[in-house]
C-alpha cells in the first residue's frame, strides 16, 4: 500500500484523505504548469537572444497591453479555482457527521491523553473502531503550552489550545496503527511526543472496550515503513477503573454545589437550567447571541462574569477557573449534553 | 555646485581613521557598515544551519541533545529574520544606493540613519547576549503561551527584536522622506528606477506594521515579568490573540523581505538584456499591491490554530490574490529578457537563479494559501522548504546579486567573472539539493522543528544535509574570491556594466557627497539607447 504522486504521499487513510489528494494532485499540476510557462521561455531567451556582435536588443519594445491583460487575467482565475477548491475540501474537513463517536483528546507536554464516555482514558493510543465516524473534542491543559493534534495519513491536523476547545473528525476504513505526529512545537520533547491511532475492526473494539485481550494490528503509513514496522502483537490489558463520563459529570455538578443554581429539568433557579442548553442560541445581555457549545460552557464555568447571559444581569456566579481540570471539564459537558 | 572633498579621494579613503567612521554620516559608510554587519550575522547563522543539517545526518541523538537543537533552530530563525533577511536589501544595499539612485548627496536624515544603525547594533548585541543567559528555545516566532512559560532567556530576545524593529521604522522614515524630496531635477515619480519604488513600498510596510509587533513584544514581556495575562489561558488570557498579533506584523514582514529582493532583479534583468523593462507602470503597480494584500492575509498561518472557518475562508480568499501581482513581475522579467542582447554575468545568473528558485517558491504559497491544502501541510517541512525557497531562494539570490552588480561601484574593484560563475553553481545547486528533498518529506508529514526525525525520512535528510555543505561551500568561495577581489581585483571604471540609472554616473567608488556635479535626467531609467549617445 503506497501513496499518491509516486510515494511521496502518504496513504489515503480516510475518505477525506482521497478529497485531499485530489485538491493536491490539481495543485501540484497547477505549479508544474506555470513553471513550465515561466522557465522555458526564460531559458530558450537565455540562449536564443544571448549577446552576439552585431545584434541589437529590440529597445523599442516597452509593453504590450494585450499579454499584460493575459497574463494578470488567466492567474486571477486560476487563483478563484484554487481558492474554491481548498475551500470546498476544507469545508469537508469541518462537516462531523451528526452519528459521530465522540473522544476527548487533552494534550500536555507530551503525551495525549484520550477519554471515552465510559471514563476510560489512554495514554498515546486512540483506540477507534473503522468505518464508524470518530469526533475528536481536542484541548490542551490550562497551564501548558500549544500543541498540534496530525495524523498524515488522514491529512486531517488541529490545534491543542489551552483554554478552548476544537473539534477535528475522521471515519477511516483502514485497519491497522496509523502514526500520529505532534505538529506545534512545544518544547524539550516536541518530537517524542508521537502516538498512534489504532483502528480496529468493530469486533476487536468491542472487546477492548470491555477489557478483553486483543491482537494489536500493524503499524501502517508512511510509505518507507515496512522497515520500521515492528508489528506488536502483545495483547492490551486494561484494568483502569472506569467511571462513567456522565455520571462523573453529574457527581461534580453536585459536589461543587453548582446544581443549587442550575437545575436539570428546565425549571429556573437562580441561573439559567442544563436542560436544553447545549447547541441552543443564548441571547446575552448585550443582545448578541451566542451558540452554547463547548466553549462556551467552558467559558461559563471558568470565568462566568465575561459574558452575561440576557435574564440574568447582576448576578455574581464564581468562577472555578482551576477547580476543574480538563477531564472533569469533559465530564462536565458530556453530562450537560445528555440534558437535550 | 563645489566639492567639498579633494579631488582623488573617495568615500572609503577620506576622511581617514576609525572615529570618522564610527561618526559618519555618510550613507554609504552606513550602508557599508550595515553590510559587514549582516554578513556578519548571516556567517553565524548559516553556522547555526549547518548545526541542524549535521544534526539531522544521524537517526536519533547526534551531536547535540534536545534542548540544544531547540536552541540552534531558533538561533538560526531569529538570526537570519531579524538580523540578516529583513535589514540586508534595504538598510546596507538601499542604504549605499537608493540616494545615489536619486542622485541625492545623502539620505533626508543622515543623523536618524546613524542612529537607526546603532539602534540595529544594540538590539542583534542583546538578541545574541541571550546566548550566555541559558539561550532561547520558543523558535522565532515565540508563540505564546510556550514562550512566556520556557525557562530560557525568551523575553531578553523579545526585547531584542523589539530594538531592532525601531532600528527598521527609522530606516523606513528616513527612506521614504528622502524619495519625496531629494529626487533629481527631472526625476519624476514615472523616471524612478523599480529598486526605489521596491523599497518605498518596504519603507510603509515598515512603518506601518513595525509598530504592531513592538506592541506584541511588550504585551509579552509584560506578561513574563508581572504576570498579566493576555496570551495564557491560565491567566485568563488568549494564546491565540498572539498568534494574531505577531502575524499581523510577521506577514507583511514577509514583504520586507522579498520586495526589495524583487526591486533588485527589476534593476539586474534590464541592465543585462540591454533593454528596458518591459511594463514599468504594472511592474510599479504590481509592488503597491503586494504591499497592500499583504496586510490582509496574516491569518493563513493560521489555519489550524482554532481560529473560526469564516475567518479562514477569507483569509484564503485574500491570500490566493497575492499571486496576481506577484505573477505580473514574474512574466514581466521574462518579457524584459525576450529580444534583449543578454550578458551572462555573475548578477544575471543569479538573477536567473532568482525566477527559477521563486517561481516554486511562489506556487508552492499557492498550495498553502488554500486552506484545505494547508491542513496536512502545516508546520510540516513542506511549509519550511515553501518558505525558504522564498526566503533564501528569492532574497538571499537578489542580495548576492545585488552584491555582485553594485560591487564595482562600492568598492571600486571588479571580482572575477569565472570565480563568480562557480560560485552560483555550487549556491544555485546546493540550494536545490537541500530544500527540494524537504517538499518530499512534509508531502509525507514530516513536522517540522523535530529533533528526533521519524527514520523514514533519513535518506531525505542525508540529501538535504550534503546539499547544505554545498551551499556553505558556495559561499565561503564567494567570500575568498570578494575579499581577494577588494584588495587585488582590478580597478573598475566608473559605469562598468552600462547601466543607465544615476548611481552610476558617479566615480567608483563614489567620493565623499557621491557626485562631482549635481546629476540631471535626461533619460528613463531603463533607456539604454539614450545611455549610448551620451
Amino acid at each position: 500500500m503506497t501513496g499518491g504522486l509516486g510515494g511521496t504521499l502518504p496513504i489515503q487513510g480516510t475518505g477525506f484523505a482521497g478529497s485531499w489528494d485530489d485538491l493536491y494532485y490539481f495543485l501540484f499540476w497547477v505549479c508544474v504548469v506555470f513553471f513550465a510557462i515561466v522557465i522555458i521561455p526564460m531559458l530558450v531567451f537565455v540562449i536564443k537572444y544571448r549577446e552576439r556582435p552585431g545584434i541589437k536588443p529590440a529597445s523599442h519594445i516597452s509593453h504590450n497591453i494585450v499579454l499584460e491583460f493575459v497574463w494578470t487575467v488567466i492567474p486571477t482565475i486560476v487563483s478563484i479555482v484554487i481558492f474554491a477548491w481548498g475551500w470546498a475540501v476544507y469545508k469537508e474537513s469541518t462537516m462531523v457527521p451528526a452519528n459521530a463517536m465522540e473522544i476527548r483528546v487533552i494534550a500536555k507536554s507530551w503525551a495525549w491523553t484520550f477519554q471515552y464516555d465510559d471514563g476510560r482514558t489512554t495514554t498515546n493510543e486512540l483506540f477507534v473502531p473503522v468505518n464508524t465516524p470518530i469526533r475528536l473534542t481536542i484541548t490542551s491543559e490550562k497551564n501548558d503550552v500549544l500543541h498540534s493534534f496530525y495524523v498524515p495519513n488522514f491529512r486531517i491536523k488541529k490545534d491543542a489550545v489551552p483554554g478552548m476547545f476544537s473539534t477535528l473528525w475522521f471515519n477511516t476504513p483502514i485497519v491497522g496503527q496509523h502514526i500520529l505526529f505532534c505538529a506545534e512545537y512545544c518544547g524539550a520533547d516536541h518530537s517524542n511526543m508521537t502516538g498512534k491511532v489504532i483502528a480496529l475492526k468493530p469486533e476487536d473494539f468491542e472487546k477492548w472496550k470491555w477489557g478483553a485481550a486483543i491482537e494489536m494490528p500493524p503499524p501502517i503509513g508512511l510509505p518507507f515503513v515496512d522497515r520500521m514496522a515492528t508489528t506488536s502483537t502483545a495483547p492490551v490489558d486494561v484494568k483502569t477503573a472506569k467511571v462513567d463520563l456522565v455520571k462523573h459529570g453529574q457527581k461534580l455538578a453536585s459536589q461543587l454545589g453548582c446544581d443549587s443554581c442550575h437545575s436539570d429539568n428546565g425549571s429556573k433557579m437562580i441561573g439559567p437550567s442544563y436542560k436544553g442548553l447545549f447547541g441552543r442560541k443564548v441571547e446575552l445581555a448585550d443582545g448578541s447571541i451566542v451558540l452554547a457549545d463547548e466553549n462556551w460552557i467552558r467559558e461559563k464555568i471558568e470565568t462566568p462574569q465575561k459574558r452575561t447571559v440576557k435574564g440574568y444581569e447582576g448576578l455574581l456566579m464564581p468562577s472555578y477557573l482551576g477547580q476543574l481540570n480538563e477531564q472533569e471539564l469533559n465530564a462536565m459537558i458530556a453530562y450537560i449534553k445528555t440534558l437535550n | 555646485m563645489e566639492h567639498s572633498s579633494p579631488v582623488g579621494t573617495n568615500y572609503l579613503n577620506y576622511p581617514k581613521g576609525i572615529w570618522s567612521w564610527i561618526y559618519t554620516l555618510d550613507h554609504k559608510r552606513i550602508g557599508i557598515m550595515y553590510l559587514v554587519s549582516t554578513l556578519f550575522y548571516f556567517l553565524m547563522g548559516g553556522i547555526f544551519a549547518t548545526l541542524i543539517r549535521i544534526e539531522h545526518m544521524t537517526v536519533g541523538p547526534g551531536i547535540m541533545d534536545a534542548n540544544t537543537y531547540n536552541r540552534v533552530f531558533t538561533y538560526h530563525g531569529t538570526i537570519m529574520v531579524f538580523m540578516v533577511i529583513i535589514p540586508m536589501i534595504p538598510a546596507a544595499i538601499g542604504n549605499f544606493v537608493l540616494p545615489m539612485m536619486l542622485g541625492a548627496k545623502d539620505v533626508a536624515f543622515p543623523r536618524l540613519n546613524l542612529l537607526s544603525y546603532y539602534i540595529f547594533v544594540a538590539g542583534s548585541f542583546l538578541g545574541l547576549a541571550t546566548l550566555f543567559f541559558k539561550g532561547v528555545d520558543t523558535g522565532w516566532t515565540f508563540y505564546a503561551p510556550y514562550s512566556t512559560r520556557t525557562g530560557s532567556a525568551a523575553a531578553m530576545m523579545v526585547m531584542a527584536a523589539f530594538v531592532m524593529g525601531f532600528s527598521s521604522i527609522l530606516t523606513g522614515l528616513n527612506f521614504m522622506a528622502t524619495v519625496h524630496k531629494l529626487r533629481a531635477p527631472g526625476q519624476g515619480w514615472g523616471e524612478l528606477p523599480l529598486f526605489i519604488w521596491a523599497i518605498y513600498a518596504t519603507s510603509i510596510i515598515q512603518v506601518l506594521a513595525t509598530p504592531v509587533l513592538a506592541l506584541t513584544l511588550v504585551m509579552l514581556a509584560v506578561e513574563r515579568i508581572f504576570q498579566v495575562g493576555f496570551f495564557d489561558a491560565s491567566l485568563g488570557g488568549d494564546p491565540v490573540l498572539f498568534q494574531h498579533f505577531f502575524w499581523f506584523y510577521s506577514h507583511p514582514a514577509v514583504y520586507i523581505m522579498v520586495l526589495p529582493a524583487m526591486g533588485i532583479i527589476s534593476e539586474v534583468v534590464p541592465v543585462f538584456s540591454r533593454k528596458p523593462i518591459f511594463g514599468y507602470k504594472p511592474m510599479a503597480l504590481a509592488t503597491f499591491g503586494i504591499a497592500f494584500v499583504s496586510f490582509a492575509v496574516w491569518g493563513h498561518h493560521m489555519f489550524t490554530s482554532g481560529q473560526s472557518d469564516f475567518a479562514n475562508k477569507v483569509f484564503s480568499l485574500i491570500t490566493v490574490f497575492v499571486a496576481v501581482p506577484t505573477g505580473v513581475k514574474v512574466f514581466t522579467w521574462v518579457a524584459t529578457m525576450y529580444r534583449g542582447s543578454i550578458r551572462l554575468k555573475t548578477p544575471f545568473w543569479y538573477a536567473l537563479a532568482f525566477m527559477f528558485v521563486f517561481v516554486i517558491g511562489g506556487m508552492t504559497g499557492m498550495v498553502l494559501a488554500a486552506v484545505g491544502a494547508d491542513i496536512h501541510f502545516h508546520d510540516t517541512y513542506y511549509v519550511v522548504a515553501h518558505f525558504h525557497y522564498v526566503m533564501v531562494g528569492g532574497t538571499l539570490m537578489a542580495f548576492t546579486a545585488g552584491l555582485h552588480y553594485w560591487f564595482p561601484k562600492f568598492f571600486g574593484r571588479m571580482y572575477n567573472e569565472k570565480a563568480g560563475f562557480f560560485g552560483f553553481l555550487a549556491v544555485f545547486v546546493g540550494f536545490n539539493l537541500t530544500f527540494f528533498p524537504q517538499f518530499i518529506m512534509g508531502q509525507l508529514g514530516a513536522p517540522r522543528r523535530y529533533y528526533n526525525n521519524h527514520p523514514d525520512f533519513h535518506e531525505l535528510n542525508l540529501l538535504s544535509s550534503y546539499g547544505s555543505f554545498l551551499i556553505g561551500l558556495g559561499f565561503v568561495w564567494v567570500a575568498i574570491y570578494l575579499v581577494y577581489a577588494l584588495v587585488k581585483g582590478p580597478k573598475a571604471s566608473d559605469n562598468p556594466w552600462g547601466s543607465a540609472t544615476l548611481e552610476w554616473e558617479s566615480t567608483s567608488p563614489p567620493a565623499m557627497e557621491n557626485f562631482r556635479h549635481d546629476p540631471k535626467v535626461t533619460h528613463g531609467p531603463y533607456d539604454y539607447v539614450a545611455l549610448e549617445r551620451k
